[in-house]
């Protein structure tokens, strides 16, 4: 399979560790977390093969241009429009919990604007790369950062003060049936191969999805998910962290670098996890521009052979932000993201059944 | 250059220059600053509820070799919550006061007694204070042992800092619980936290730690002496040292342990649990001794050993149960046992009082140290 693949897999994992799934799948621990979280696994990784399986017979196509070739034209502008909102969504969520989580804990005196400010401007640069560039920084940032990641999360699993006992209490509720907006939100982080239908463009080489693919995702996603849910249990306790907004923070806020630079391993902790969330979030919008590209494209702002189409978008995304960023409290936040979550079937739905009927017309054509 | 290159390089110009200002909101320099670095509580003496405050506030000086000791000021203030009284100081200084690096909660012994969730509540909720912060209890009062200075501080350091995690000296008769610790095991049911007593001599020139206190649920509290702190301390942190002695038949020997395992295993009978066995495993040498040993009757030092350090912890572990009190979280440990639909917690809590406990004592002596 190619490899930048794995890395949209693993960055969406990654990057939903720290924000609202666990605090989601938390308020269900005693009502089938364990339950839901297990079929989130394999419902994501069926959802992973069927994806990637349904874009194998056209390397270098996104899924504007085969919804333009093989469906309807009232048919595949909603369709575009809808799922750009997804992906709108889902940046303007981690941006805005990101947002708060820095004023809260890194730059309490600053004000909520300026570091919404920072982040879309950092984020509008990424989203105009082009999606080659896009794809090879991805790469590097990813390289760069994953080994930091696996040290941080080792820290965490093996530090003297975690107690397994409360990982071990949060298993004994093994027996209660999922909850749907628990396997909805332990299935966001599984989905992360979703961005294929842009930068599936970009990836010429034939992929191939076979049982040693899909035993790979089913690992990574296990564990990543098993750290997600069950190890802040170790330093916050069973029952307890429902009543936290962010259980990782204090979670990795209950780690000590006795002998590292910095004695609080928070700052190390929450700064790589920003600059991985920024990447999903670039990707993300970058992903979302792209198909509203294909919905709406004038050719008025065509000016001087430039195209500044994608301005429009930026300017539309940044306007939404300061809003949405600026004016949301914290639970209403986590209220946005627990709907967002909730309607993810939906989304993965509509995806799949617009596969599906290129696949149909594709017959119908070839 | 090109008409477009120069706009991009104004551009460039523009957003470098804007990043000044982004600092300016942000940051206060470090002389408006006070840096807390000790919060003490105690039950309030002018108000019928609620608390005295007291923060040790380290003075910044310019350089560390003109100073002979450190200088520390001292607030107080009552309040009917810890918040309250913060905010009240916060008008008797003319600086900010920065909580980031406060690193010891220093708890009256009496507050214990009462409901903790008052003023956790306010530690927790708090962005900027530390969940790796040390939590102590105190001796006669918080107010008295903040304002210790002991003799051998030094200048820019605070000995509160080294007492615990191992910064500065280590004891096993220094328990260290951290605040996350304490929030998570005080709250969850099955286990208690303990923490450390400090005191101070007669002359306020010592800070003295080598007793602990266990807190359990609805103001339950339990004080173990050195030896019992020492006791629990092994077992539960794996603290090795110097300290541990056997007499027996005019013979003296005092250990030092460096390696500690402990495991128990909760034993049920029809459904019920009905045995805690303790198996302890310790490797050591010998470190002094009033007679002269022999290395060949090293199993025979152990063995003697292993008797009067079972019988130590028998009785730390008897007491607790008298008490009703669980440091170690067997009843952490028995609902990991069964699902929760059974509500193991209930059957735990029943079988406590009559609970059997089976210590196995294990130490395995390397040698009798330098000299026979």
């Amino acid at each position: 399979m190619n490899r930048f693949l794995y890395y949209f897999i693993i960055l969406n994992l990654i990057a939903n560790i720290v924000v609202e799934v666990p605090k989601i799948l938390m308020d269900f621990s005693e009502r089938g977390a364990v339950t839901s979280i297990a079929l989130a696994l394999i419902i994501g990784v069926a959802l992973n093969w069927m994806i990637i399986n349904a874009f194998k017979p056209y390397p270098g196509r996104s899924l504007p241009e085969l919804l333009q070739l093989y469906t309807p034209k009232w048919l595949n502008k909603p369709v575009l429009l809808y799922l750009s909102a997804n992906w709108f969504i889902a940046g303007l969520l981690s941006i805005s919990t990101f947002t708060l989580l820095l004023k809260r804990f890194l730059t309490p005196e600053m004000s909520s604007y300026i570091i919404v400010s920072s982040f879309v401007f950092l984020v509008s640069y990424g989203i105009l790369m082009k999606t080659n560039s896009l794809l090879n920084s991805l790469e590097i940032i990813l390289i760069l950062n994953i080994p930091i990641v696996l040290f941080l999360i080792a820290k965490v699993y093996f530090d003297q003060s975690m107690d397994w006992d409360y990982v071990k209490v949060a298993l004994t509720y093994v027996n209660n049936w999922p909850n749907y907006s628990a396997v909805a939100a332990a299935l966001y982080p599984m989905i992360g191969i979703v961005n294929i239908v842009i930068f599936n463009k970009y990836l010429i080489t034939k992929v191939n999805m076979g049982l040693k693919q899909l035993l790979i995702i089913f690992l990574i996603g296990g564990l990543t998910l098993f750290t997600t849910y069950f190890i802040p249990m170790g330093y916050i306790g069973f029952g307890l962290s429902d009543k936290l907004q962010y259980p990782w923070i204090l979670t990795s806020d209950s780690v000590r670098l006795k002998y590292g630079l910095i004695e609080r391993f928070i700052f190390i902790f929450l700064l790589i996890f920003l600059s991985l969330s920024f990447l999903n979030i670039t990707i993300h919008w970058h992903v979302a521009q792209k198909l509203l590209e294909a919905v709406y494209r004038t050719k008025k702002l065509i000016i001087k052979g430039k195209d500044l189409n994608p301005y429009l978008w930026i300017i539309l995304f940044w306007g939404i932000t300061f809003i949405v960023a600026g004016r949301m409290t914290e639970y209403q936040l986590f209220l946005v993201g627990k709907y967002f979550f909730n309607q993810m079937p939906l989304f993965t739905a509509v995806l799949i059944a617009s596969l599906l009927l290129i696949k149909r017309g594709a017959k119908k054509h070839g | 250059m090109g008409k477009a290159s120069r706009m991009k390089r104004c551009i460039l110009v523009l957003v470098l220059l804007s990043s000044t200002i982004l600092s300016a909101c942000a940051f206060k320099d470090i002389d408006r600053r006070l840096f807390v670095s000790v919060i003490g509580i105690d039950p309030a003496e002018k108000l019928d509820k609620g608390f005295k405050v007291t923060l040790k506030i380290a003075i910044p000086f310019g350089a560390i070799k003109q100073a002979s000791s450190p200088t520390f000021a001292y607030l107080s203030e009552e309040g009917e919550t810890v918040g309250e009284a913060i905010r009240i100081l916060e008008t008797h200084v003319d600086k900010v006061l920065e909580f980031g690096h406060m690193k010891t909660i220093v708890v009256n012994e009496e507050l214990l007694k009462g409901d903790l969730q008052e003023f956790m509540n306010y530690f927790v909720r708090r962005g900027d204070l530390q969940m790796i912060s040390y939590v102590t209890a105190a001796r006669p009062s918080a107010e008295t042992i903040l304002k210790v200075e002991p003799n051998t501080e030094a200048p820019a350091s605070i000995s509160f800092f080294n007492f615990f995690g191992g910064t500065g000296t280590e004891s096993p008769f220094i328990v260290t619980c951290y605040l996350f610790e304490f929030r998570r095991d005080y709250f969850s049911k099955g286990i208690d936290p303990v923490l450390p007593i400090m005191e101070t001599n007669e002359d306020k020139s010592e800070l003295i730690v080598n007793k602990s206190i266990v807190v359990g649920e609805k103001g339950k509290t339990l004080e173990l002496d050195s030896i019992l702190t020492k006791q629990y301390n092994s077992l539960v942190h794996n603290a090795s040292g110097f300290s541990y002695k056997v007499k027996e038949d005019g013979l003296q020997l005092l250990l030092n342990i460096d390696k500690i395992d402990t495991k128990f295993k909760i034993l049920s009978d029809d459904g019920r649990p009905s045995k805690v066995v303790l198996t302890i495993n310790k490797v050591g040498f010998i470190g002094e001794s009033n007679k002269p040993l022999s290395p060949k009757k090293l199993p025979y030092y152990s063995n003697l050993a292993e008797h009067a350090l079972k019988s130590k912890v028998h009785e730390l572990v008897m007491k607790l149960q008298k008490e009703q009190l669980d440091p170690f979280g067997f009843g952490l440990r028995y609902r990991t046992m069964r699902l929760h639909s059974s509500d193991p917690y209930k059957l735990w809590e029943e079988a406590y009082p009559d609970i059997e406990f089976d210590v196995v004592m294990k130490i395995h002596l390397k040698s009798t140290g330098v000299t026979e």
